[in-house]
């Protein structure tokens, strides 16, 4: 089920009604039931991947936690590691190491041939693995107590607002919040639905509109020229950012709605002022996983200079993997890895140059100066992450010097969009840089105009509704 | 006071989305807050044209008689064995806004005629266990947009396929996983949010509110959905165009055949001829309605020129020696409209050309 379907839109008010008219204690059940049959709306059948992962979890847990011997606690983890990315790797990256391993058997004239098979990637299953492998490998740490209650652990894995498209949960965090008992609370309530609308405005009106331009070239890059590569790119990077922030606010806001506090995804990305702040506002619940279960354990910064840069290589590039099986999404977060390399060594070369231009005088031109070199270097790696394969992302990039006539720049079926496609761009930017400044979300929650939120509400509404793109379209990070 | 108002509207839209919840599920549910009730064939099920519908724009309204009683059901419809022809085509067929091109023929002919709303004649008569000693006629109408895809390499098998379906494949599961496949299919209903969004369109709650929305977003900004992607107004009617005629696929009016292809279609039509003649000792006679863009076309886009699918199919057809029924000309001359502005179905004169030409054809083949 998607957030953008009228599926949802039904289903949400019916779950939201009965929460609130059942007894807090037996709140779990109803929430699991919700959640199971969200899932099941993608494929029923799947859903048996979510409780095998699920009954896997909770018992190494039980059992990592209760065990006094330490290569007992090993197995039980390896077990859980093996259950889930065994899991992951079946479904989604089978198909890409065979495929490669057939090249290489083909090129080293080897006859011999991995087989290969036609699997539906199950929908989410990046991001429910991830959230399950962190509860084992907390308990393992001892940050955390397993949940005896199996109802309970089950809601954990498969909490509906976040089970498909993140944020990835800690069970420290969400766990704790599924024992509490939440009232009807008016406040915490218009709070929710305003940042699930501020969620649907960025998919529905920004996201979805900017799709079709950025489809249109990327599909076929060979009949565009550079003004049109160049902006399909540029749109794309807003495109991503709106879908998959849009996601993240609609979950946090359904999940609020009803009590639940769910981790900040997005703060921002775009006014970063290096890609290691970057990497700080994106994909927050995603960045802090790589950090806290492939980095650290790694070696962290705490090693050689060399094996510093090499963890931050490897944790990058496998965090590409993630996203995707292509080598181009490979190359993505290589080239991020890069990035943070390339900042370290020239670390110096930085402070001299804000020095020698007195930049380090005026802080809000800095800022801005830091803010657009850093979109910069994201905006290049976007085209690796958009385009299908190598060959389209070299084409591409090979088009952003080839400005020669190409038509009219204007390529939306209703040339409306186009304008439409940057006032939404600029409002983002807009409310970005104010919220950034001037915590401007804070300040509409705290207003003691209490009209300001409604009115603010009633906008966001109409806009969605208005210049909202309403064909079913899937979040992008549904792949993932 | 303010909480008590937030928990009223959520608990009646809760229940105003599980009535929709079920209503998606239980006919009668539906139909009791549709301002246009639901109707067993969509194309029967609408007061504004099939096309209107997608895009919900007031400016594409337009008015198409009301559905008369189905010929099929009548006392006058013959049983299978008893009748003299039989037809068997899609929606055109079907379509019943005006008098059946089934019953038409049965009442201008002296000859008992059988309908059935199915584009695969053979599955339905080796489902009805059909044996026939003398020769009848079979008149078989598919429109042009989907000939290549019926007579293409994937829908064939289908279309020739003479096994009765009770018999294939394992029948005696469980009742059990009989029952519990049945309720997952209730319960994920697959066309949910086709059927919410009828519901939208329809309902005497919110229908109103959803149409003055799509009209608006289409006077303020152009906007129509990417269903009906190229519409006009002439000075009597609006024009609405289904997306599948657009684009690279077979079914576009303007796709380039190539020759091969042509005879390979016309050569699955011949096929399938002989076995229905094989099989049921039936004789074909092959009506293809053209397209509604293969006639209005230049309505929309004077420039690209129509891809000439059926003349080229017909002359095929000629060398197979395949019985057919020729309304591309027909249509191209007749003095009035044959389609409607916003539904894909023909006109009271385009029913009424279709039954001359197939009149005149069976005329040829003796019948009376």
């Amino acid at each position: 089920m998607l957030f953008n379907s009228l599926e949802f839109l039904f289903f949400l008010p019916i779950v939201v009604s009965i929460y609130f008219l059942m007894p807090p204690k037996f709140r779990w059940a109803l929430l699991l039931l919700a959640s199971y049959y969200f899932y099941m709306c993608w494929d029923y059948r799947y859903i048996v991947l979510i409780m095998g992962s699920t009954t896997v979890d909770y018992f190494a847990g039980i059992g990592i936690h209760r065990s006094r011997n330490k290569t007992v606690k090993k197995w039980l983890l390896a077990a859980s590691l093996t259950a889930n990315l065994g899991l992951l790797f079946f479904f989604k990256y089978y198909t890409f190491f065979g495929n490669n391993i057939n090249l290489l058997f083909e090129r080293f004239n080897l006859f011999a041939e991995v087989p290969l098979y036609d699997f539906l990637l199950p929908v989410g299953i990046s991001f429910y693995t991830f959230q399950t492998l962190s509860y084992t490998i907390d308990i393992y740490r001892g940050k955390q107590t397993p949940e005896y209650h199996l109802g309970r652990f089950a809601l954990f894995v498969s909490f509906f607002p976040q089970l498909v498209a993140g944020p990835i949960e800690r069970s420290v965090n969400l766990l704790p919040q599924f024992r509490e008992q939440f009232s009807f609370d008016y406040n915490r309530i218009r709070d929710g639905i305003l940042l699930m609308c501020w969620g649907f405005f960025k998919k529905v009106v920004i996201a979805d509109r900017l799709a079709e331009y950025v489809n249109k070239v990327y599909e076929t890059p060979e009949l565009f020229n550079g003004m049109h590569s160049a902006l399909a790119t540029f749109f794309f990077s807003f495109q991503i950012y709106c879908d998959f922030s849009g996601y993240s606010d609609i979950a946090i806001g359904t999940a609020l709605i009803m009590g639940y506090r769910l981790m900040t995804n997005f703060r921002r990305p775009y006014l970063a002022s290096s890609i290691r702040d970057f990497w700080q506002r994106w994909h927050i619940s995603l960045s802090t996983w790589f950090r806290d279960y492939v980095y650290i354990p790694l070696g962290g910064n705490r090693v050689a200079k060399w094996r510093w840069q090499l963890n931050l290589f490897i944790t990058f590039t496998v965090s590409g993997l993630w996203h995707g099986a292509e080598w181009t999404f490979i190359i993505w977060g290589a080239l991020h890895g890069f990035y943070l390399i390339f900042a370290i060594w020239t670390h110096k070369q930085h402070a001299m140059f804000n020095t020698m231009f007195r930049l380090n005088n005026h802080p809000a031109l800095l800022s801005v100066f830091q803010s657009i070199a850093t979109f910069i270097l994201v905006y290049i790696s976007w085209i690796f992450f958009r385009a299908a394969n190598t060959t389209e992302a070299f084409t591409i990039i090979a088009n952003l010097f080839n400005w020669s006539d190409a038509g009219s720049i204007n390529i939306f079926r209703f040339p409306v969009d186009m304008y439409i496609s940057l006032a939404g761009i600029a409002v983002l930017l807009v409310v970005e840089i104010l919220e950034e400044r001037y915590q401007l979300y804070r300040k509409i929650k705290f207003t003691s105009y209490k009209s300001l939120k409604w009115i603010t509400l009633a906008i966001l509404i109409f806009t969605i509704i208005i210049l909202g793109v309403w064909d079913e379209s899937d979040f992008l990070y549904f792949q993932f | 006071m303010n909480t008590r108002l937030l928990k009223t509207a959520i608990y009646v839209s809760g229940l105003l989305c599980f009535y929709g919840f079920l209503a998606i599920r239980i006919e009668p549910l539906y139909n009791l807050v549709l301002s246009e009730k639901k109707q067993t064939s969509y194309w029967d099920d609408n007061k504004h044209g099939e096309l209107y519908y997608f895009n919900n724009v007031w400016d594409f309204r337009e008015e198409i008689p009301p559905v008369e009683p189905k010929y099929q059901y009548s006392e006058e419809h013959p049983e299978l064995e008893e009748a003299d022809i039989l037809t068997y085509g899609d929606s055109f067929l079907d379509f019943s806004r005006h008098t059946q091109l089934s019953k038409r023929l049965n009442d201008s002919l002296n000859a008992d005629v059988f309908y059935e709303y199915s584009v695969y004649p053979q599955k339905h008569l080796a489902n009805k266990n059909y044996e026939n000693q003398d020769q009848k006629l079979l008149v078989y109408t598919r429109t042009e947009r989907w000939i290549p895809i019926t007579f293409g390499e994937d829908e064939f098998g289908d279309v020739l396929d003479n096994t009765p379906s009770r018999k294939k494949g394992n029948t005696e599961s469980s009742s059990l996983i009989k029952y519990s496949k049945k309720l997952l299919d209730i319960l994920f209903y697959d066309r949910s949010e086709e059927l919410y969004s009828a519901l939208l369109q329809r309902s005497y709650v919110v229908g109103y509110i959803n149409s003055a929305i799509s009209t608006l977003k289409f006077r303020w900004f152009g906007y129509v959905s990417s269903f009906t992607p190229r519409y006009t107004f002439t000075e009597d009617r609006p024009w609405l165009f289904f997306h599948d005629q657009l684009g690279d696929t077979k079914s576009s009016y303007y796709y380039q055949f190539t020759d091969d292809e042509i005879k390979q279609i016309a050569g699955k039509i011949h096929e399938f001829s002989e076995d229905l003649s094989d099989h049921y000792n039936l004789e074909l006679v092959f009506m293809p309605v053209p397209s509604k863009f293969t006639i209005y076309h230049d309505l929309i886009d004077p420039v690209t020129p129509y891809n000439g699918f059926l003349p080229r199919l017909f002359e095929q057809l000629d060398k197979k020696g395949v019985h057919y029924v020729n309304l591309y000309h027909p249509y191209l001359n007749a003095d009035e409209y044959v389609f409607y502005g916003t539904d894909e179905h023909w006109t009271e004169a385009g029913v009424s050309i279709a039954t001359h030409e197939l009149l005149k054809e069976l005329k040829e083949l003796g019948v009376q």
